[in-house]
């Protein structure tokens, strides 16, 4: 702002010349404040300590708290320090947190700040920068703590109540109507012998007790293994709706995954979005199905990620992710609208054993999707729409 | 009742305040009526009295900062007119000075609060007037007060020659006085303007006015124009209170007594034998002063930002200025400044020495080159007899020495060189900072083609002292610890010569069975070439030692078994070349 450094210079070249004490005593004056201004804003500079601590995943409308600590390591005072931290646009309002402090020789403060988890993505929290200065205004420095961690909103989740999705893994605990998938461990009755059944089905006390034969009936359960394909690229939704119809199918994934995991059932997820957290930020490949919360953590913090990419071919992915499928897995399509490509994929998969239902969200009307139903009909394919969150009740009616 | 605005609407409508942009006296429109009034109107205008509006409420935090703020303009303003007046009473010890500081307090405490109510940096004549003319009269009147009868004496001959009334003495005063009101109205100003400015804030009701926002000075973002406006004139002050403290120093001669420091603190004549003190003071309350007006900056921006200023931060602040300058002027006072030669003295005694040493390297080079050249001499024919005719050439005589000056001790002359020498090391510290802090410097030396390959040789010859520098302090460093250690004795061991050959297996064995053979003949000068192989060195050695076949076939047989071969190798193997191997021993022995 103002340099001290020529005046010193001068009083100095003065004293030398005149050779007086007092001359000195103003030439130490002038420069024990520029050094010490200099060294006290460079130290409390590189003294300032910063932590941030939040929640990293956070679900759709829920308040999340931050809590920053700023801390004095030095023993120098830092008479004021003003720290400026980014916000995410959709989380708070203004996009930004700022205070000024006055720190003592090792002192800490502690800020907090809410954000309002209003939509669904990955959010950086940060970076802070922080001012510090000497007491006349001769130097100001800057610190900064970069961006730590992310806070990840997960997307809305709609409770569902019964899928009602096709499944060809036995063995599972879920009921099905298919009497194949008899199993074994869950014995619901007894009734007659018949001709045919086999004799290890015989349960001999009650067939003792009763004089007859009798055999064991066993309850059909099923594994519902299930991976969720979702079709976000930009390019295969309509343009006035492609921001609302991704958003849509990242929902129903997010509420079908939710759903499964409440089940006990595993799920998997390939997409062709884009993950911000990984170094690349390549197209998911995708989870392959697993049991477990850590599994459903897991996807949901995907989705909550995930970025539309502007044109990834859907119809090819399939393809290509096909082979890594387990046999016998439900896949649900989530995409926009059909496609010849995408019906062929589809087709081809179901062929070679995958139960298939798709979900489309780019059907502003009834009108518009009936055509696409009739088509999917035909070939065998489960077909829903949902363009809002009322159409998820066709899975919650039942 | 409505708090009155920060900025209060002017009295009237349409006319701008007394003094406007307008500019100097006539600067108000008369009324469109009252042009016909003529004289009257003017004259009426002018006797009456001045208005001192008010253009901007006073806004300062608390108490004490609007009392330190007056205080400490006031008193580096003292402190600059006490050295002035130093100055002038060691040139001109008659000078009239008595009521002089006193009343540049007041001057300057007026035009501390003058300013502080306006917006615009306006010269008013009539309020300045107002303000200046009493002091002014009182300073020309003062020996008539102390002494009335003196006043009728004068009286006659200021009425018989008017210029008379105006002494140097008295102009010399009034515009010491005018220098302090300036002073003091200029950091007054730019202490306001350091402030939120009307229409600054947004959402301010008065910036509707737009009153405040027609401002001739540039307004900055940040605040920082009068902030370094303040800084610039106290360290310009600074510096010419140095030097008039310096320019006093030198013909009253500085004590620190009592009765001096009493003349100085009843505003008795000032004392010339403290006029030095002030120096000090004048820093110290103005390094004060910029760091409370760094302060009201910082918050005027944090405000601006809408940021809520911890109510710990002020008197933070203030705890931490004092006792910074408090610090850093303990430090002052403790450290060295006596010494007995000026920066000169220093310099021209390290000239000379060098100069000494430059024409003795140089004489001695003339001796030199004379003695290689005197062989030369003798053999070219006819000039040895010239030249021995000829009275030799005296190598230049060296100048004769300075003479010799009142003696100085040599520690008096290392401490002021050290002294000088720590002291421009903090110079060549500062002035590379200056040049770091200003860009511009290099762009007028690269104007010049002259100046840059001056500056480049400076640099080159900077960085080879440097690296020089560097090298020797390596070298010191790394030979530092060699002075401590004992030299290690070197232990000349001789190698061990016996081979156990119980801890061998059996290729090892015979190898080394194989191998000693090599080494006896080698030791009978027939040593095994590095190229040669074990056959080839077998069919050489037999033609020069016949006396080793067939054993020795039948050993190097066994060693390319033992050191080639995929089988393993038995004890009878071992056994086989071991018997071979004695056998050739003494046959070699014999050899």
């Amino acid at each position: 702002m103002f340099s001290i450094v020529p005046f010193a210079l001068a009083i100095f070249l003065v004293a030398s010349m005149f050779r007086l004490a007092f001359m000195y005593h103003a030439l130490y004056l002038l420069a024990g404040v520029y050094l010490a201004a200099h060294f006290w804003s460079r130290r409390g500079a590189e003294s300032l300590e910063f932590r941030r601590q939040h929640p990293e995943r956070a679900f759709l409308g829920e308040i999340v708290r931050v809590q920053l600590d700023v801390r004095n390591r030095s023993l120098l005072p830092m008479p004021w320090v003003r720290i400026q931290e980014r916000l995410p646009l959709s989380l708070a309002a203004p996009a930004q947190f700022a205070r000024v402090v006055s720190l003592a020789p090792h002192e800490s403060t502690t800020f907090s700040y809410e954000l309002s988890c209003r939509q669904r993505g990955y959010y950086p929290i940060g970076p802070l920068s922080a001012w510090t200065g000497d007491l006349f205004g001769l130097f100001e420095r800057s610190a900064a703590c970069p961006i730590s961690r992310h806070l990840t909103v997960y997307p809305q989740i709609v409770a569902l109540e019964e899928l009602g999705l096709p499944s060809k893994s036995p063995f599972g605990h879920l009921r099905t109507r298919e009497p194949l998938y008899e199993d074994p461990a869950r014995v619901i009755g007894v009734r007659d012998y018949a001709s045919g059944d086999s004799l290890r089905k015989i349960n001999w006390k009650t067939s003792a007790a009763a004089g007859r034969l009798q055999v064991k009936k066993y309850e059909p359960a099923m594994t519902l293994q299930t991976v969720v394909l979702l079709n976000l690229s930009l390019a295969d939704y309509q343009r006035q709706h492609a921001y609302h119809g991704t958003e849509m199918g990242i929902v129903v994934a997010a509420s079908v995954v939710h759903h499964l995991g409440q089940l006990r059932q595993e799920v998997g997820l390939l997409t062709n979005g884009g993950d911000p957290a990984s170094a690349d930020n390549t197209p998911v490949t995708g989870v392959l199905p697993r049991k477990g919360r850590a599994q459903i953590v897991r996807l949901l913090e995907l989705l909550g990620r995930v970025q539309q990419p502007d044109h990834a071919p859907f119809a090819e992915l399939l393809g290509r992710e096909a082979i890594r499928f387990p046999w016998g897995a439900t896949l649900i399509v989530v995409t926009a609208q059909e496609t010849e490509e995408l019906l062929r994929a589809l087709i081809a998969l179901q062929r070679s054993g995958f139960p298939v239902t798709v979900v489309y969200d780019d059907y502003p009307s009834q009108f518009s999707f009936e055509r696409a139903e009739r088509r999917a009909a035909g070939l065998g394919i489960r077909c829903y729409r949902v363009w809002k969150e009322e159409d998820l009740n066709v899975w919650r009616r039942r | 009742m409505m708090s009155p605005p920060l900025y209060p609407q002017p009295p009237f409508l349409g006319r701008p305040p007394q003094g406007g942009k307008g500019g100097g006296v006539g600067g108000e429109l008369p009324p469109q009526g009252a042009r016909g009034r003529g004289l009257r109107g003017e004259l009426a205008r002018w006797l009456a009295p001045p208005e001192f509006y008010r253009e901007r409420e006073v806004t300062v935090a608390n108490w004490v900062e609007g009392i330190f703020e007056p205080v400490a303009v006031v008193a580096t303003i003292v402190c600059a007119v006490i050295g002035l007046v130093g100055f002038g009473l060691a040139l001109v010890p008659r000078w009239e000075t008595e009521p002089l500081i006193p009343l540049s307090i007041v001057v300057a405490a007026e035009a501390f609060l003058y300013a502080r109510r306006l917006v615009h940096a306006r010269f008013n004549v009539k309020e300045w007037a107002a303000l200046l003319l009493p002091p002014f009269l009182l300073i020309r009147f003062w020996p008539h007060v102390l002494l009335p009868t003196r006043l009728l004496d004068d009286l006659p001959r200021w009425w018989s020659d008017p210029g008379t009334f105006f002494t140097f003495g008295w102009v010399v005063n009034c515009l010491i006085l005018l220098l302090a009101w300036w002073m003091s109205f200029s950091t007054s100003l730019d202490l306001n303007r350091i402030r939120v400015q009307q229409g600054e804030m947004p959402g301010d009701e008065s910036a509707a006015c737009g009153y405040g926002l027609d401002d001739d000075h540039v307004r900055l973002i940040d605040h920082s124009a009068p902030l370094r406006g303040i800084a610039n004139r106290f360290l310009w002050g600074g510096l010419l209170v140095v030097t008039w403290g310096g320019l006093t120093a030198l013909t009253v001669a500085q004590s620190w007594d009592l009765a001096a420091v009493t003349q100085l603190v009843t505003f008795g004549r000032p004392s010339q034998h403290l006029a030095l003190a002030n120096v000090v003071l004048y820093y110290v309350f103005g390094f004060l002063l910029i760091g409370e007006a760094q302060y009201v900056r910082l918050r005027t921006l944090w405000r601006l930002d809408r940021l809520a200023i911890p109510s710990n931060l002020a008197p933070r602040w203030a705890a931490y200025l004092v006792g910074a300058m408090a610090l850093i002027l303990l430090v002052t006072m403790a450290l060295p400044t006596d010494y007995a030669l000026t920066l000169a003295d220093v310099v021209s005694v390290v000239l000379g020495i060098l100069s000494q040493i430059l024409v003795l390297l140089v004489t001695f080079v003339y001796l030199l080159f004379s003695l290689l050249l005197w062989p030369l001499r003798l053999l070219s024919p006819g000039t040895a007899s010239e030249q021995s005719s000829e009275a030799p050439v005296l190598p230049p005589q060296p100048p004769p020495p300075p003479p010799p000056g009142p003696p100085i001790p040599l520690l008096e002359f290392l401490r002021s060189a050290a002294f000088l020498m720590i002291g421009l090391l903090v110079v060549i510290y500062l002035l590379r900072v200056l040049w770091r802090e200003h860009p511009p410097l290099p762009r007028w030396l690269s104007a010049s083609p002259l100046l840059r390959g001056v500056a480049h040789l400076v640099a080159a010859l900077l960085r080879g002292l440097a690296r020089l520098g560097r090298q020797v302090v390596t070298t010191v460093v790394a030979a530092l610890p060699q002075l401590f250690v004992r030299p290690v004795t070197r232990v000349v061991t001789t190698p061990r010569r016996w081979l156990s050959l119980r801890g061998l297996g059996h290729r090892d064995r015979i190898i080394s069975f194989y191998l000693s053979v090599v080494e006896r003949a080698t030791q009978l000068g027939h040593p095994k070439p590095p190229a040669a192989t074990a056959s080839e060195y077998t069919r050489a050695l037999r033609t020069r030692l016949p006396l080793v076949d067939p054993e020795l076939e039948e050993l190097t047989s066994a060693f390319l078994e033992a050191r080639y071969g995929p089988r393993p190798v038995t004890d009878q193997g071992v056994s086989f070349a071991r018997s071979r191997w004695q056998a050739l021993k003494v046959k070699l022995r014999r050899a």
